[in-house]
């Protein structure tokens, strides 16, 4: 397969989760977006290594945390001004995502953002344990206690206890 | 962990709708950046087949143009870091800004263990403009932390916080707290002086904005203080669009502080970003190179 085909098939088959990844570390939907669309980028440009890495899931999301990093490093002080006013109505089903989003980091902002990251990755994304240790440059044991602390600290969150509001 | 909780977490995993993958412009826009890239190259290697003394000359140039640069590191993330006092005086002999009056690493304000270190910076004439307080502050804390550090993989293990004293609109003193995050060890690789002026240049003339100043101030790689006049009438841009030009790309300054103003002079904006601070989430174990920016 060419680089845009074999390219194109990986970016659909990964795109989903992604994004989903993006938000469950701690961004919204818009900004998971445009970091899954970075994350895919970085990886077309550099496809002969994400092909011939060990693990090419490893080396996707050690590169959507870089990403990740990135673009949250920054701090802003200031105002951005405007000339059009974002005052639009919003539509039904993008409320519903809020509320989704809303849930999802209010359950999960409570772990470290180590602990988020191996959870992240090891429980929702399914990656296994080698490649979510790649991912995360870190031995495989680490992860281990990572998710077995992360996963104790969410038994005991209230937001989870009560379900989503 | 309770079956319930997991479900629910599931759900909600389901429940982000991540909309359609845009493939056509993922595969545009990284043909595009190929093609930058392999002009660079084309650039570097006829460069590379001049003659020596060519090559000698762009050595001592390029050993000019990083003089700034401290080296905080081997590269390698095992090194010796300085003491508090040693690293404070150094950002402060380094950043070159007046109105950077002193640092000092203090003991964490109201915390009696002696290890926990706060680094606090006093800003001079700071009154009303606290925006580029904070963002000489910041700076200059995560230079000195980067300094002192000796393996740890980030920057709060080295120091527990910041923050800085200015004169506040009463003439009296008023500390402001810095905020904390996790970010390891960076490297920005800053281009030369020279090079950065010329992208502001560059970079204000593709937005229509005039250059009213520009400093580069090195804590350890460069930053850049830039103040930009906006002419009268409708602007298209947003700062995500105009920081994005001057920060580079791959970021390669480790700050960037920009003013936006009025022809007549008022202040209409100001914005400060810093590098080496704040959440980064990254979480160090097992990555002992850092960052590599630049």
């Amino acid at each position: 397969m060419d680089t845009d085909g074999g390219f194109a098939a990986f970016a659909s088959a990964q795109w989903a989760r992604l994004v989903r990844a993006g938000v469950f570390l701690g961004c919204n939907r818009e900004e998971a977006q445009d970091l899954a669309q970075s994350t895919l980028l970085r990886c077309f440009v550099a496809w002969r290594k994400v092909e011939r890495a060990d693990s090419p899931e490893g080396y996707l999301y050690r590169t959507l945390l870089n990403c990740y990093r990135d673009s949250h490093r920054r701090r802003w002080w200031g105002e951005q001004p405007t000339q059009i006013l974002p005052e639009t109505a919003v539509p039904a089903d993008a409320v519903d995502q809020l509320a989704t989003i809303d849930a999802v980091h209010r359950a999960l902002d409570e772990l470290s953002q180590a602990n988020r990251q191996v959870v992240v990755l090891r429980y929702f994304v399914e990656l296994s344990e080698h490649d979510t240790a790649q991912a995360l440059g870190i031995p495989a044991g680490t992860v281990k206690s990572r998710l077995s602390r992360a996963l104790d600290q969410l038994a005991s969150s209230p937001h989870l206890a009560e379900g989503p509001s | 962990m309770p079956d319930k909780s997991l479900d629910l977490l599931e759900q909600l995993w389901n429940d982000v709708e991540p909309g359609r993958a845009p493939l056509v412009h993922l595969v545009g826009a990284g043909h595009a950046v190929r093609r930058r890239r392999r002009r660079a190259l084309v650039v570097a290697v006829a460069a590379g087949s001049l003659c020596v003394v060519s090559a000698v000359v762009l050595g001592v140039n390029l050993a000019q143009s990083h003089d700034h640069a401290l080296s905080p590191s081997d590269g390698t993330g095992e090194r010796a870091g300085l003491s508090p006092d040693q690293a404070a005086a150094r950002v402060l002999g380094s950043v070159d800004e007046p109105a950077v009056r002193d640092v000092q690493v203090i003991g964490m304000p109201g915390d009696p263990t002696p290890s926990r270190t706060w680094v606090r910076t006093y800003i001079k004439d700071a009154a009303g403009d606290t925006v580029h307080g904070e963002w000489l502050a910041s700076l200059v804390a995560g230079a000195v932390a980067e300094l002192m550090r000796t393996n740890q993989s980030s920057l709060d293990q080295v120091i527990q916080g910041g923050d800085f004293v200015h004169t506040g609109p009463h003439g009296t003193q008023v500390t402001e707290q810095l905020g904390m995050g996790q970010a390891a060890q960076e490297y920005f690789d800053s281009p030369s002086d020279p090079d950065l002026r010329d992208r502001v240049d560059q970079v204000a003339q593709h937005f229509g904005l005039t250059v009213a100043s520009v400093r580069v101030l090195h804590p350890l790689d460069s930053a850049l203080d830039v103040r930009l006049v906006v002419p009268p009438g409708h602007v298209s841009w947003t700062m995500g669009d105009l920081d994005r030009e001057l920060m580079g790309s791959p970021v390669d300054i480790e700050g960037l502080y920009v003013e936006l103003d009025s022809p007549s002079g008022r202040v209409l904006l100001q914005a400060g970003y810093q590098e080496r601070l704040a959440g980064g989430g990254w979480s160090g174990e097992g990555d002992r190179f850092g960052i590599q920016h630049g």
